[in-house]
């Protein structure tokens, strides 16, 4: 029960709780001995019985309970009708004594599931457990269930909802309840329930009611936030990004032999296999991409392609899907466009975790040019250092319409929302401006940056909108000012919505934009983005990124990179003077096979005792990864290196030629005498050419 | 009103009393409990047939005849005695300008007459948790009532009707005509007032604010009109308008305002099954001082009980109770001719039956005043006359006469230190008696009442409810909801047949509203009337009934209705006190004040309704004590 203050234990009660406890033990020993014995006897289930009405959490006596039954009815002479009606009733003498005792809940959904005891009393027994606790979300679990069982129809729940928030509406459990029962309505295109305009804008005016009344009560604005996202959501996955873009010319400079090991892209080096990358980047994490619903035509192509998801967690879905094409062995003529076609979706197996299917077959064409260098392959390579200084980088004053530069603007993949979405998240937007003039309050202005948002993702496609990007920064920067316990989530929303404003167009891009030059070189380098001293907390909008060779992040926040695993170009990675905690955050680097070139120096690697990110990485104990324990343990030796194992993790498969790991903590001469072992292909540790 | 023949008059022993108190409205009530709880002699008197006085719920016949010919005394017997003056009593009615229309042709309404206990000072119900309730469980008077929740609280919208007054969050939240802005001012100032009220808390309403007119601190909260209006008149229940300065008798200060509104939001949902803010007792509110009475009873206060009429036909056959449990109901009342039926074998039902069977009646119809009574400058005499000390500290000397007693209508004399008198009985102002004989000053003062305004009072009787599915509900119309010129603001109350006030199928509309004269009150409460009721113009226009059936058929249609105009007169205390007449408030918090006062006047020295802890009290002042009818 909600609201009831616990009180101090007075000194009989002490004397009266360890009589209690003697007498648990007692019973406990003795039920015990029974169910090792596996004596079922009327006796012992009295035992199990009288243990249970003291102690619900006995789970043990509940599932020797539920074997019990088991024996019983084996007997050809038993009523089950009985059986079952004698585990009710102790149930309920349980659950009076603990409401939420998940044992006992559980052990009454096994006894109905076995559909011998009448279902009507359920519902009686509940209205009476939910008039006493109408917040009580066991009980409304159990709801679930029986409405389910008794097939009571959806509507109907949903007025019982409605009573409930009606009396007091500080009551997370009966919103939650109506969010499940009007997505199961909608997803059995139930009438008056589909398409969810029907019922999305009066369910926006019942919380309304709730939010306006009472601001500081949150269990509102959380059933608020689902509207929002069924309001904007789409229903199906959208290809919202491709690299290379359609319509695109990629060129690629080989050496005169054109053995295909040289080639490189756009005066990048490439994977020195001659492989080619195709990114698909959806909006959403999807299942189902593999050669039969992505079609790839091209002379190119010679042999079966394996699209690989850009998972973590070696799952089969992930928002970022890749193939490589493989041009190593093939003679390909300069000056000749080749042209590859990508259809997806044309045949049916693209979908969401929830079955959602997409539905919007699209085509991405592409030509690839092949150039011979003008200049010596980059054979030398590793005499050579990359340097971060600011000299090296030069301001790109207008792109080549060579530059393979992708932003949102030139995504071709507008995905269609209908304009009610966008006029009701519009009208939200006024009424939440009148909310704040009225009280000024922290979830006001969350929901209002996050409708904002919304508003912009909805009508970014649409011309002569003004953005509300500007306005959405300066409410999470008050936050974060207003709102100190939570401000590292405000300073992620603000560096998401920082990123999408800065790779939204190409001239937007631009002023971030430079080519690399060593001092040595005279070629036109690499274009670099530098997206450095932003207070970036987080990476996003890598949909519009996925071109970037050379990423320059360095000074900001970030305590993660999750999301770079998307950039698979990239060869170039400065995360110095970020907030990079463990290695456990640089997990995303190892699905990056084209990296060489990391300085991840001045963080706080090895300073934090506590990795709070740990369980997003896979680890050895988890088995989710083929651990080559061997290897580490003779590359870690004599080093008492059992620490490195997450170090190994990321960059046993990583082929770096230069890692800059100076000012962290965890830097001290074993570990660099690990990761030299670690990283055979390492030319520069720390400034330091390894000979 | 039944009673044919006059019963002869028995004699009543003893004859000496701390207190006589005649008419047993709520204020008489209540003090004699008080005074028979601080263990003083009392003897409680009324010359109607009926307990409540002024306070009583009649059937439908005796709230006609009470209304249409008021109960003169009778008349005062003349006797030789010469010891003392004689000073005749006058009855002034409390209801004047009364206008009663029915509409009923089928007279239906005397048929029922019986399940009908019409307020006579209605609209009155209770708060939840006012200071009323507190008063009926430390009196222990609660244990012979019952309530039920009144479901449903309106306001009267000048072009909206009704509409449920926002006085809770939740009512806030369920509320369809608040803009959603309103709700977020009006939840957000009921929080400001429960942080001032919280002890906890470290904001405060600051001081100055306190002390200005509520309505101006309203505003510098920028709360709206239509929020302004709720809160001052819905909730804090303001009579005057208060926007309009002039006009109004008496802004409300901040203070107070906080106060109605804390009131008025710890009654709601104080008892689980009154889910709104007021209570009302089943049986009417006559009930109320039959309890306070029954509580002096029990104490040792005399009542003088001497018929039986009883014919509850709904009742049908009744059993008879010995003469032994009417005594235990009223263990020193006299019971005369008494045969006491009671219905039902419960026990509590058939004490609460007794209440209406034992008939009171015993008009006292003259004062008795000391013929000589001298004092000496800065003596101080103490005479005794009849074994009672009279001890006088008077600095001039003056030839004066003090109370003594009061002759009854059997002609018997009785004797007490301190009288209370009802406020429908006074003195007439010119005395034909000789000036020298008479102490004809003290008694012009007693003569001359307070009188703070009137009030004018409606009642209505329907065969439908004002709010479908709506059976008991309140409704308030603010200043100006109704006309222009309306400064007043009118409450209605609306008592149907689950609070057996009516029966099945009938409901009980109570109006009443302050004013400054009877044309003006009668006037207003017709316009409260037809904004939510349709009064038949006339039984043979037919044609116009028609044509208004289209747009009003909503609105019930009144069966009877009545209209009266009561004078409001305070509490005095003198050397011979009155109580006060019911006032234009919905709840009885003010009147309780009254009586509560006057008996700290008459016993400086005695607690009101000391707490006790006997066995025999099980009220313990927990909400247990109260009975609530789901």
């Amino acid at each position: 029960m909600h609201g009831r203050p616990r009180k101090a234990l007075k000194q009989e009660d002490e004397a009266a709780l360890s009589a209690k406890a003697e007498k648990l033990r007692s019973l406990q020993a003795l039920f015990l001995a029974n169910h090792h014995n596996s004596i079922y006897s009327k006796e012992a289930l009295d035992v199990s019985a009288k243990l249970l009405e003291v102690n619900p959490e006995c789970y043990t006596a509940w599932n020797y309970r539920k074997l019990a039954v088991q024996h019983l009815l084996s007997n050809s002479d038993s009523d089950p009708h009985v059986i079952f009606q004698d585990e009710l009733k102790l149930v309920e003498i349980a659950l009076r004594k603990n409401f939420k005792s998940y044992g006992a809940w559980h052990h009454r959904k096994w006894v109905l599931s076995k559909g011998h005891s009448s279902i009507g009393h359920e519902m009686r027994l509940l209205n009476g457990f939910q008039k006493a606790d109408p917040r009580n979300f066991h009980a409304w679990n159990y709801r679930r269930f029986v409405a389910e069982l008794m097939k009571r129809s959806d509507e109907d729940e949903l007025k019982y909802t409605e009573e409930v928030i009606g009396a007091n509406f500080s009551n997370y459990s009966a919103w939650h309840n109506r969010s499940v029962l009007l997505s199961n309505l909608l997803k059995k295109k139930a009438e008056g329930y589909f398409p969810k305009e029907n019922f999305l804008e009066e369910e926006f005016e019942h919380v309304h009611n709730a939010i306006f009344t009472d601001p500081d009560d949150q269990s509102g604005w959380f059933y608020h936030l689902w509207l929002i996202d069924q309001t904007v959501k789409t229903d199906a996955p959208l290809l919202v990004s491709s690299w290379p873009s359609h319509g695109s010319r990629i060129t690629l400079i080989g050496d005169n032999n054109l053995r295909g090991c040289g080639l490189s892209l756009l005066n990048g080096t490439l994977l020195g296999t001659g492989t080619l990358p195709i990114i698909l980047d959806f909006n959403q994490a999807v299942e189902g991409i593999n050669s039969s619903t992505v079609a790839i035509e091209s002379e190119l192509l010679k042999e079966e392609l394996i699209w690989k998801p850009l998972s973590m967690n070696n799952s089969n879905t992930a928002k970022v899907w890749v193939v490589y094409l493989n041009l190593g062995n093939m003679e390909l003529l300069p000056s000749k466009a080749y042209s590859v076609q990508i259809k997806v979706g044309h045949s049916k197996g693209i979908a969401f975790s929830n079955g959602n299917h997409y539905s919007d077959p699209s085509q991405i064409s592409f030509k690839v040019l092949v150039q011979t260098a003008s200049a010596e392959p980059a054979e030398g390579q590793g005499g050579k250092r990359t340097t971060w200084k600011d000299t090296n980088f030069h301001k790109i004053d207008h792109f080549q319409e060579s530059d393979a530069i992708l932003s949102a603007d030139n995504n071709p993949h507008i995905p269609t929302t209908s304009n009610w979405c966008s006029e009701e998240i519009a009208e939200e937007i006024t009424k939440f401006r009148d909310l704040l003039s009225e009280y000024d309050c922290k979830i006001g202005k969350l929901t209002l940056a996050r409708l904002l948002t919304a508003l912009d993702l909805l009508s970014s496609h649409h011309d002569g909108r003004k953005s509300n990007t500007e306005e959405v920064l300066q409410l999470y920067t008050d936050l974060m000012k207003l709102d100190p316990t939570h401000s590292l989530y405000y300073k992620d929303k603000h560096s998401l919505i920082s990123l999408k404003r800065i790779t939204s167009t190409r001239d937007s891009l631009l002023p971030y934009c430079y080519h690399y030059k060593d001092a040595t070189e005279t070629i036109t380098g690499y274009v670099c983005l530098r997206l450095q001293s932003l207070s970036l907390s987080r990476m996003g909008s890598i949909e519009n990124l996925l071109w970037v060779q050379m990423l320059d992040l360095s000074h900001n926040e970030l305590q993660s990179i999750e999301g770079l695993e998307g950039m698979q170009l990239l060869s170039c990675l400065n995360l110095s003077h970020n907030k990079i905690r463990s290695f456990t955050a640089l997990v995303p680097l190892k699905l990056v096979k084209s990296l060489k070139v990391l300085n991840i120096s001045n963080n706080e690697l090895g300073s934090h005792l506590i990795d709070t990110t740990r369980y997003l990485c896979p680890s050895p104990v988890s088995h989710t990864e083929e651990f080559a324990w061997e290897r580490f343990e003779i590359l870690a030796g004599s080093v008492s290196a059992t620490n490195f194992w997450e170090a190994f993790l990321i960059f046993g498969s990583l082929e770096l030629t230069e890692l800059n790991i100076t000012g962290n903590a965890v830097a001290d001469e074993n570990f660099r005498s690990f990761l030299v072992k670690v990283l055979p292909t390492l030319k520069w540790l720390d400034d330091e050419e390894l000979s | 009103m039944s009673e044919s023949q006059e019963p002869s008059y028995p004699p009543i022993d003893p004859v000496n009393f701390d207190l006589i108190i005649v008419g047993t409205g709520l204020s008489e009530s209540v003090i004699a409990a008080a005074a028979s709880a601080a263990g003083k002699t009392i003897l409680h008197l009324d010359p109607n047939f009926f307990y409540g006085s002024h306070f009583a719920s009649l059937s439908f016949l005796d709230l006609t005849t009470y209304l249409t010919s008021p109960n003169p005394l009778p008349a005062a017997v003349t006797t030789t005695d010469s010891d003392d003056v004689v000073v005749d009593l006058l009855h002034q009615p409390l209801c004047s300008n009364v206008e009663i229309v029915s509409y009923d042709e089928s007279s239906f309404l005397l048929e029922n007459s019986r399940k009908f206990n019409i307020d006579l000072g209605g609209p009155r119900a209770l708060f939840s948790a006012d200071k009323t309730i507190d008063l009926l469980l430390k009196s222990g008077a609660a244990q012979y009532l019952e309530f039920k929740g009144i479901d449903e609280s309106f306001v009267y919208e000048a072009n909206g009707g009704l509409a449920n007054v926002p006085d809770s969050r939740g009512a806030i939240f369920r509320d369809k005509k608040l803009s959603l802005k309103e709700k977020n001012q009006l939840m957000r100032f009921f929080k400001l007032v429960q942080q001032h009220l919280d002890d906890t808390q470290e904001e405060k309403i600051s001081e100055e604010d306190l002390e200005i007119p509520f309505v101006s601190f309203l505003e510098k909260m920028n709360l709206p009109p239509k929020i302004k209006s709720i809160l001052l008149y819905a909730i804090a229940m303001v009579d005057y308008d208060q926007d309009n300065h002039e006009i109004s008798k008496d802004l409300l200060k901040t203070k107070d305002g906080i106060d109605c509104l804390a009131q008025y939001s710890s009654s709601v949902g104080r008892f689980p099954n009154a889910p709104g803010a007021m209570l009302y007792p089943i049986y009417g509110e006559g009930e109320l001082p039959q309890a306070f009475c029954r509580r002096a009873a029990v104490k040792g206060c005399i009542y003088v009980v001497y018929s039986y009429q009883y014919d509850r036909r709904k009742h049908g056959s009744g059993i008879m109770l010995s003469r032994t449990l009417a005594c235990l109901a009223f263990p020193r009342a006299f019971f005369l001719n008494a045969r006491i039926v009671a219905v039902g074998m419960d026990s509590n039902f058939a004490i609460r039956i007794l209440d209406y069977t034992i008939v009171l009646r015993m008009p006292v119809v003259s004062l008795l005043m000391d013929k000589y009574f001298v004092v000496r400058k800065d003596a101080v005499e103490v005479k005794c006359k009849r074994n009672f000390i009279f001890v006088i500290f008077k600095p001039t000397m003056q030839v004066t006469g003090l109370y003594k007693g009061v002759r009854l209508a059997s002609s018997q004399d009785l004797y007490s230190h301190q009288l209370i008198l009802d406020p429908s009985l006074t003195i007439p102002s010119s005395l034909s008696l000789s000036p020298r004989d008479y102490p004809s000053e003290r008694l012009q003062m007693l003569s001359q009442r307070d009188i703070k305004g009137i009030v004018a009072r409606g009642i209505c009787i329907t065969r439908s409810s004002i709010k479908p599915d709506v059976s008991n509900c309140s409704v308030v119309y603010p200043p100006r909801s109704l006309y222009p010129e309306q400064v007043t603001s009118i409450k209605a109350l609306q008592i149907g047949s689950n609070l057996a006030a009516c029966p099945a199928g009938t409901f009980i509309l109570y109006f009443s509203t302050l004013c400054n004269d009877a044309n003006e009150g009668k006037n207003l409460l017709k316009a409260a009337m037809n904004a939510l009721l349709t009064l038949p113009v006339s039984r043979n226009t037919e044609s116009i009934s028609s044509v208004q059936s289209d747009s009003e058929d909503t609105k019930p249609i009144v069966l009877w209705s009545a209209l009266y105009i009561q004078k409001l007169i305070t509490s005095k205390f003198e050397f011979i006190s009155s109580t006060s007449t019911p006032d234009g408030n919905l709840n009885y918090n003010d009147l309780l004040d009254a009586a509560e006062k006057l008996f700290g006047q008459m016993y400086p020295n005695e607690e009101f309704f000391p707490k006790v802890t006997s066995p025999e009290d099980p009220t313990d002042g927990d909400d247990n004590g109260l009975t609530l009818d789901s």
